[in-house]
């Protein structure tokens, strides 16, 4: 269990281009493996740590084989989106987990902001673009 | 239970709280108010950042009130809308009322604002003037708590200034300062641009016992810590005070005895239960739809067009801000969601001789991205599912354009249009209440004004360098401001109005309706701090109606 976490950690931390946080990993696998799309889960995970140990062209790779694939396609694109936005997306609707995921959606510090509802700050900080 | 009071107030929304906080050391007063009170704020901010749609009402939703009070969040949920152009605003039925999602800007109406008839030859004219109201406004402002810079504001489009603000202005967002220097002087119709910090009911600093805003980001709908003015607030200071507030309680009808005073008022407990209560004075303080509402169900054989309602107006002349926004991309970072959703505005276009055909608009700077085109979570979307872009790509992409992301709006002057209306449905709520049948039509003055502020964004963004510029393709898409006004229309003639300059109605002695209903026309402003100021102004009258 150990050692698939892990693999989905580094999975995570690629597709997403940012190292992602083990506990809140272990979190969203339990919310992917629940989902219809997530039956192919371990596939992927096996799929992708194959692809590190051989490929040549690791993101020629992944794009043909994973992003761009009919049968791996749609959960890749559900789970990099659980990371960046804490949510599952069908038809524009979303499907959030808890409220403190959705603070450490990876969007947030991706593009220098806080958390919404949950900015940390002093009165003015916004005048100043941000110090990162 | 005890039922009779001195004061009964309808709505516990800011005219509530400001009324009872002003009157309860010298009246016997009950609030009562359709929707409930609480959970805690943290729990609503919980329930808003899982919300699956971050609209308005989405803090709010999803509990009983939606059944046996319920708050409108799209234009077909509550209201019965037959028509094309639907009426899109909405408003939110609980203790503290519609200030809970206010964004809380509150720039006062200017002189010209109050007499569109005189001046332009389209509307009415207000039976005040601004010099009438001056000084109400600046007492609003520190009963509200307003943040903003008077020597900004003082004189601008003839809105003479008697007070400071209490509280010096919000800061300007990063963002304003990088298009400030590009924008300031650029002439439009004869217009000059200025980027102007925006008056708000936001501390900048500690002030009413509530801390100074933090950028949380989210002020509409919900201000996690207090920041931004709420009427709780003052309906707190009243309950301990000792003014009563019965929640759960929607007013159905009120009863007029044969001397025309309203004897008594009966309301609905959510368990389904009717019961009445007395008041010697009654005030309506239930926003512009509930009101209307109110008065048309209280129809008899005697009052067969409702109570109120000899002049025929109750209900008509609904209006609402109707805006849209241009976005683009600016050529460097001015990252959004940093700070409340806008910090200045521009508004150099809401008076001018243009009036006499085409609406005045506010126009608000953009601190939220592209605002309602297109959320950060959907360019995230986007980016991933349409580019299928992944890794240090993606991270680097969502960066680069979500910093960059910008967005002007126009929010557009409606006249009163006796047609646009609220009457009542015959379909019920959860409580067997008729909900609001709403008859609106957009029209060419909105039109005229819509394609006159796209020009206008699409000369400031030319201006910024911006490219990517997205607007609608359809250029009569209109957005909400959740301005609701009209439909109780104040005025010296009892034949073409419904309550007085004081919002003393014109047919019954001791009833009061006040709010945003009142408003003969709209001009461009959030209509809160006029709602606020005209309430300070009706306490006298109410008080000289209670004897005290």
């Amino acid at each position: 269990m150990n050692e698939r976490l892990t693999e989905f950690v580094d999975l995570s931390t690629y597709l997403t281009g940012i190292p992602v946080d083990r506990d809140l990993a272990a979190e969203y696998l339990d919310r992917i493996q629940a989902e219809p799309f997530g039956a192919e889960i371990d596939d992927l995970i096996e799929l992708f740590g194959r692809l590190r140990q051989t490929s040549e062209n690791l993101e020629l790779d992944v794009r043909a084989q994973i992003v761009g694939s009919p049968r791996f396609g749609e959960l890749v694109a559900q789970l990099i989106l659980v990371w960046y936005v804490s949510a599952f997306e069908n038809s524009s609707l979303w499907r959030f987990g808890t409220p403190e995921q959705y603070f450490r959606a990876l969007i947030w510090p991706t593009v220098g902001t806080h958390p919404p509802a949950l900015s940390g700050g002093y009165f003015g900080y916004w005048k100043y673009p941000p110090e990162n | 239970m005890t039922q009779d009071y001195d004061l009964v107030i309808v709505g516990a929304g800011m005219v509530a709280g400001i009324i009872a906080t002003k009157l309860a050391d010298s009246a016997r007063i009950l609030i009562l108010e359709s929707g409930e009170d609480g959970p805690p704020r943290v729990e609503l901010v919980g329930a808003f950042v899982t919300a699956s749609k971050k609209t308005m009402g989405a803090p709010y939703k999803g509990r009983a009130g939606d059944q046996f009070s319920p708050s409108p969040d799209d234009p077909t949920d509550y209201y019965d809308q037959p028509g094309t152009d639907k009426f899109k605003a909405t408003y939110q039925r609980r203790y503290g009322g519609s200030t809970w999602h206010w964004r809380g800007n509150v720039p006062r109406l200017v002189p010209n604002d109050f007499r569109v008839k005189s001046c332009y030859g389209v509307g009415v004219d207000w039976p005040i003037t601004y010099d009438d109201l001056e000084p109400w406004y600046g007492l609003a402002e520190k009963e509200l708590g307003v943040s903003g810079d008077h020597v900004e504001w003082n004189g601008y489009l003839g809105a003479w200034r008697s007070t400071l603000y209490p509280m010096s202005k919000i800061w300007p967002s990063y963002g304003d300062t990088v298009v400030k220097p590009r924008l300031d002087g650029v002439v439009i119709d004869e217009c000059t641009v200025q980027v102007m910090s925006t008056p708000q009911a936001r501390n900048s600093q500690p002030y009413d016992d509530h801390p100074p805003c933090a950028g949380n980001s989210t002020c509409d709908p919900i201000c996690p810590i207090g920041a931004k003015y709420d009427a709780t607030r003052h309906l707190d200071r009243a309950r301990k005070a000792g003014v009563e507030i019965r929640t759960q309680s929607v007013v159905t009808s009120l009863q007029v005895d044969d001397a025309g005073r309203v004897a008594g008022l009966t309301y609905r407990r959510w368990d389904g239960a009717d019961h009445r209560v007395s008041g010697r004075v009654i005030v309506i303080a239930a926003h512009a739809i509930e009101a209307a509402k109110i008065l048309l169900m209280s129809k008899t054989n005697r009052l067969t067009d409702g109570v109120a309602n000899r002049s025929g107006q109750v209900g008509r002349n609904l209006m609402d801000h109707l805006q849209w926004q241009g976005v683009a991309l600016l050529p460097t970072p001015v990252f959004p969601f940093r700070g409340p959703p806008t910090t200045s505005g521009i508004d150099a276009f809401r008076d001018g001789a243009f009036r006499s055909a085409s609406a005045a608009f506010r126009m608000s700077v953009g601190n939220d991205g592209w605002g309602f085109v297109q959320g950060p979570l959907a360019t995230a979307r986007v980016l991933v599912r349409n580019e299928q872009l992944f890794g240090a790509a993606l991270r680097d992409k969502i960066r680069d354009v979500i910093t960059r992301q910008f967005r002007l709006s126009y929010s557009t002057e409606t006249l009163p249009d006796s047609d646009n209306r609220v009457t009542l449905s015959t379909q019920m709520d959860g409580l067997g209440i008729p909900r609001p049948r709403i008859q609106f039509r957009f029209s060419d003055y909105n039109r005229r004004a819509f394609e006159m502020g796209r020009n206008v964004i699409r000369t400031l963004f030319e201006k910024l360098g911006a490219t990517d510029a997205i607007f609608p393709e359809d250029p009569n898409q209109y957005s909400a401001a959740n301005h609701i006004m009209g439909t109780c229309r104040m005025g010296l003639d009892p034949r073409t109005s419904v309550v007085d300059p004081d919002g003393r109605a014109h047919d019954h002695q001791n009833l009061f309706v006040i709010g945003s209903s009142a408003f003969p026309t709209c001009g461009t402003a959030n209509p809160s701090l006029t709602v606020a100021a005209l309430t300070l102004r009706s306490v006298a009258s109410i008080r000289r109606a209670l004897g005290v």
